[in-house]
């Protein structure tokens, strides 16, 4: 019982996973590039009658970078494993998860594998497959994906978790300059390039299909990265969806547009 | 003192705007244009009315793309800014046009952020100095990564004192140097067929004789195979295929294993998505098994090399050095628990004869044959070895008199009957116990047990042949 105790422990600490508030559990999954700080904005909204839960994906964040393999996080099978194993640490049910990006495709395997611990899942901005393939357009080629990687390593030294990050005038959000000490966007540079090839060259298109988790899917007028063809497929392929647009552009609502992704969520949860 | 060139050169501040030496633009949070200045439109050679209300990051090649707005997004969003990004735009007619990017987030009077503010540098100059380098840094990473495997490997290698713990060394560093979700070692066994002997193989069929193997074919071909779960590469082993996809696994790779040349097993490696393995790639995979099967071979040396030193090449039984040891061991327990030892000494009747007769080739089959048939007659916890000639010895941990005399009863009987190797030979056995009863006050050495055990064997020939006889001690 104590190495059960135990290795839930060590499942938090590994994901620096963060729980507020009491109520119907909800999981806020970051995607591609940046950690659970994406969610500043979002998650406070849903603490007054919802236990919150934060987490980083090896790699990302506070999480504990040294717990990486590079076998079993070559696929998402491998994040949905460990989101599995996060909400078996804090013993989850009927649980909302909300996965941003990359990590929808994470919730869908996740909630396949084992669907008794989700009540619904939340896709914002999804893609199930970012390479066009046949008559399916996901907006992006192979060598896209190269080019993708050259952009990570020009800009190597943008993520090392050395490099001070500059500070810039921020009087209205004092809250943001403590974090920024945090380096809250540290990405390991080798991790990040795997999650990157993982991220864009998946195909889970297939999966969709065998969701069985009451499901909504969030949509941006204008994503260039998972435009609205893409999240149309994802609903229409996942039985009983709800489609909801939101009227804001971009690929990261969730901090661009953050009282139009809480009031969907919202009324998704309702 | 004013100078005649700062009079006349006064711009207003939409002109230092539009002809500033960078490109220059806002965007709303969402990233959709809302001004640019006529530098930026200049370089992407497009008029204000095309760009307008379209995202900033549409004018980015597509992977540049991917990551403003997978990464750089997010950080701005979070930092208020980003610095120096180097990125790939592309003009109306399709040139590459690389620049270094800085952004700013504007908050309103509320403190809410508003818009965005980018400042583009052109770095075309920097763009082929940055790729040379880029490449460079690759390829010095690459070459890197390679020498820490094969140091890794050498030294796992070096400290594995069995076979399977060098296999799962193997499949474990194959594992990380290809980020596979799964590596096996298959070995060709003395039968001539291929045996798991390391690391996690999650399919079956793989080298089952069933189907068509790629183990196999991988070891007659020497060059890698892969199979697919579905696709062109899937129709050559169905039975793979199918286990593949049940398995949600994409494909498997496997890799000859060889030694001197000579395929002596296979690395089969498993993923979970597409993976294409480049030369350098399997190259690595290749030379990392070539160690691993030279340290096997040094592992089996060794095992062969201990086994011969131990055991009897004639019947393959333990050697005197070993039963002694053995003896010992029991003597131990047999003092530590208070169990009767039993030490049984067997001596063949008639041997000489047929030695003397029919010659050393003959004894030699009848030898083995009185091994086979001793082996027959006692139990599984007992330990029989040769220990010399025609003599045997067997030791019986927690065996009494009783059982003591019936074992040797079976064995003689089994000895007696004829032998096909030398027929008209008659041949039996004198026995000597040594029985161990330990009292707690009195210890016994290995030689006095044997020396009693030999008595005893003697007295039973002295006796008249083909007889038990038993002394306590």
């Amino acid at each position: 019982m104590a190495a059960a105790t135990d290795a839930a422990a060590d499942v938090l600490v590994r994901h620096n996973v963060v729980v507020r508030g009491t109520g119907r559990p909800i999981v806020f999954a970051h995607g591609f590039g940046c950690s659970q700080a994406m969610w500043r904005y979002v998650a406070p909204a849903f603490e007054a009658d919802h236990q919150v839960v934060l987490f980083d994906y090896v790699g990302a964040g506070g999480s504990d970078s040294s717990a990486y393999r590079p076998g079993k996080y070559d696929s998402l099978e491998g994040y949905a494993t460990d989101v599995l194993d996060i909400m078996a640490a804090l013993d989850l049910r009927d649980a909302v998860f909300v996965g941003h990006s990359v990590s929808t495709m994470v919730g869908v395997l996740a909630a396949n594998r084992d669907p008794s611990r989700f009540g619904q899942l939340v896709l914002v901005s999804p893609s199930p497959r970012y390479i066009d393939d046949g008559d399916y357009v996901g907006g992006f080629q192979q060598q896209d994906i190269d080019d993708l990687l050259d952009s990570l390593d020009a800009n190597y030294v943008g993520w090392s978790e050395t490099m001070a990050p500059v500070i810039m005038g921020n009087p209205d959000r004092p809250d943001l300059g403590l974090e920024l000490t945090d380096s809250f966007c540290r990405y390991e540079p080798t991790i990040a390039r795997q999650f990157a090839r993982v991220t864009f060259l998946s195909d889970h298109r297939r999966d969709l299909d065998a969701v069985t988790v009451p499901t909504a899917v969030i949509q941006c007028v204008d994503d260039l990265i998972a435009p609205m063809p893409v999240g149309r497929f994802v609903h229409e392929h996942i039985a009983g969806s709800t489609f909801t647009v939101i009227a804001a552009s971009g690929h990261v609502p969730n901090l661009s547009a953050p009282a139009e992704v809480t009031a969907a969520i919202k009324e998704a949860l309702r | 003192m004013t100078g005649a060139t700062e009079e006349t050169f006064q711009e207003d501040f939409e002109e230092l705007y539009h002809e500033a030496p960078f490109g220059y633009l806002t965007t709303d949070v969402g990233g959709r244009i809302l001004r640019i200045n006529r530098t930026m439109l200049r370089w992407l050679g497009r008029s204000e009315h095309e760009v307008l209300g379209i995202s900033f990051s549409g004018f980015l090649e597509a992977g540049s793309r991917l990551f403003f707005e997978s990464r750089h997004a997010p950080e701005l969003h979070l930092r208020g800014q980003v610095h120096e990004v180097l990125l790939t735009m592309r003009t109306v007619d399709g040139k590459r046009l690389p620049v270094l990017l800085n952004a700013t987030l504007v908050h309103d009077a509320d403190g809410r952020a508003c818009g965005v503010r980018i400042a583009v540098l052109d770095a075309s100059t920097r763009d082929e100095y940055e790729r040379t380098l880029l490449a460079a840094q690759r390829a010095a990473e690459l070459a890197a990564a390679r020498v820490t495997v094969l140091q890794d490997a050498s030294a796992a290698f070096g400290a594995s004192g069995s076979e399977g713990d060098l296999a799962d060394s193997l499949a474990s560093i194959i594992e990380d140097a290809l980020a596979a979700t799964a590596v096996c070692v298959a070995m060709i066994d003395d039968e001539g067929d291929l045996t798991v002997i390391g690391g996690r193989n999650p399919i079956e069929g793989l080298y089952t004789r069933s189907d068509r193997r790629p183990g196999r074919e991988v070891v007659m071909a020497e060059r890698l195979i892969t199979v697919t779960a579905t696709g062109p590469l899937s129709t050559d082993f169905p039975a793979v295929a199918t286990a593949l996809e049940r398995k949600r696994l994409d494909r498997v790779v496997v890799f000859p294993m060889t030694r001197s040349d000579i395929a002596v097993g296979v690395v089969a490696a498993f993923f979970e998505r597409p993976r294409e393995i480049d030369e350098a790639a399997a190259d690595l995979v290749v030379s990392v098994a070539q160690q691993a099967a030279q340290a096997l071979q040094r592992i089996r040396l060794a095992d062969a090399l201990a086994h011969l030193a131990l055991h009897d090449q004639l019947t393959g039984l333990p050697n005197r050095t070993l039963l002694r040891e053995n003896i010992t061991r029991g003597i131990g327990i047999s003092e530590r628990t208070g169990a009767p030892l039993a030490v049984m000494f067997v001596d063949l009747d008639g041997f000489k004869p047929v030695n003397d007769r029919l010659g050393h080739n003959v004894g030699d089959l009848v030898l083995r044959e009185v091994a086979k048939r001793i082996r027959g007659t006692v139990r599984e916890t007992d330990t029989l070895g040769r220990y010399g000639g025609d003599e045997f010895v067997i030791i019986c941990a927690e065996t009494g008199a009783e059982q003591a005399l019936a074992i040797a009863d079976r064995l003689r009987a089994a000895l007696r009957a004829p032998y096909d190797a030398a027929p008209g030979c008659e041949l039996a056995a004198s026995v000597g116990v040594a029985l161990h009863e330990p009292d707690g006050a009195r210890t016994i050495t290995t030689d006095e047990l044997l020396d009693i055990a030999d008595g005893a064997m003697y007295r039973s020939k002295r006796e008249g042949r083909d007889r038990t006889t038993v002394e306590r001690c």
